[in-house]
């Protein structure tokens, strides 16, 4: 066959190619999705009306032996956060202190955080143990990582207090102390 | 002579070939920054809904002089899909025509159908919608689902793509 020929085939063939091609040629646009989820540290005390502890110490009802320590408050609280963290940062913790007021003399108040409750998700806190509550801050919970844990009682981790009495000698009859807790999320 | 003749007959096919494109155009940019992502109260989530705050216009329209011309009633579809950048698996977009745009040259009715309720947005295109001649500034929304505070603070980003073709 001619070159000429087979050149002219090849070329015709090729046109009807890039023809067809042509029809389904497109062209794109596109939208950019960029969007960040921003550092969440947050922690609160529910059911949040009425957030107090109340202990009394008591006389025995016969003399010599100890005196009565009586919870007289009955609600449960709950420890509820929320946490997300930047890419450097392993994991937070709650700790727990005392502010704004402190102890009678004579007797320690201890903490304890539950095991998660509810129906969060993500990296939710450990317990740390019972903490003897003072002016520096203890850890209560551990190993917090990007997690909620819903909002309101019954979720999160309940709070359990204790009072025990460790120096008699100390005790004082007083009114009332008051002091205020302070909960506090924190990088590790 | 032949030869020239072929030559010739290339270009002038090359020039209808590269002017024969329709083309799709996007105004607009996906923000998500609102109130989505603030929390008021302690063990809440971010919100895992929210749709873009701000105006998306796509636009399709002809290269084609002749297209323009002759073929006003030339028909076309959009399909979608995504290109991921720093993506989540539990995170999921959803994209709507929201209003049926202008015709380019206003004289007349616009010819557009389908996508007019949310659908997702994979990674594998899919149909979205169709028309006929060139359509201007077609209202979309996107809207983002699956967001939490379980995946960390950090970006995310990733492309939705528009990608036009003659329907046939």
């Amino acid at each position: 066959m001619d070159r000429l020929v087979r050149l002219k085939i090849f070329c015709i063939a090729a046109l009807l190619f890039i023809t067809l091609a042509v029809r389904a040629q497109w062209e794109e646009g596109e939208i950019n999705v960029l969007f960040s989820i921003p550092e969440v540290a947050l922690v609160d005390i529910e059911p949040s009306m009425n957030n107090s502890v109340h202990f009394s110490i008591v006389p025995s009802e016969e003399s010599g032996k100890s005196p009565i320590i009586k919870k007289t408050t009955e609600e449960v609280l709950w420890i509820n956060y929320s946490s997300s963290m930047a890419e450097n940062v392993n994991s937070r913790k709650i700790v727990a202190e005392i502010a704004n007021g402190q102890l009678p003399g004579g007797v320690q108040l201890f903490l304890e955080a539950s095991v998660y409750n509810g129906n969060g998700e993500g990296t939710l806190g450990q317990p740390s143990g019972k903490i003897n509550l003072g002016p520096q801050p203890k850890p209560l919970i551990s190993g917090i990582g990007n997690c909620y844990t819903n909002d309101g009682a019954n979720n999160g981790h309940s709070l359990n207090f204790s009072l025990k009495i460790n120096d008699y000698a100390e005790i004082r009859s007083k009114e009332e102390a008051q002091f205020t807790i302070l909960y506090t999320i924190t990088d590790n | 002579m032949a030869k020239f003749q072929l030559i010739a007959g290339l270009i002038l096919l090359g020039f209808c070939a590269a002017a024969q494109g329709l083309k799709v155009e996007v105004e607009g940019n996906v923000n998500f920054m609102g109130q989505a992502f603030t929390i008021s109260e302690a063990g809440e989530n971010i919100s895992s809904s929210s749709t873009s705050e701000t105006a998306i216009y796509v636009s399709v329209s002809s290269n084609d002089y002749w297209d323009k011309k002759k073929n006003k009633n030339k028909k076309w579809q959009v399909v979608v899909h995504k290109s991921d950048i720093n993506w989540h698996n539990n995170l999921l977009l959803e994209i709507q025509r929201s209003g049926s745009g202008q015709n380019a040259g206003n004289n007349g009715r616009v010819n557009i159908s389908d996508g007019n309720s949310f659908q997702e947005v994979t990674n594998t295109p899919n149909y979205f919608f169709k028309g006929k001649d060139e359509i201007v500034y077609i209202p979309i929304d996107v809207k983002l689902l699956g967001a939490s505070l379980t995946m960390g603070a950090k970006q995310f980003e990733t492309n939705i793509v528009l990608t036009v073709y003659d329907d046939w």
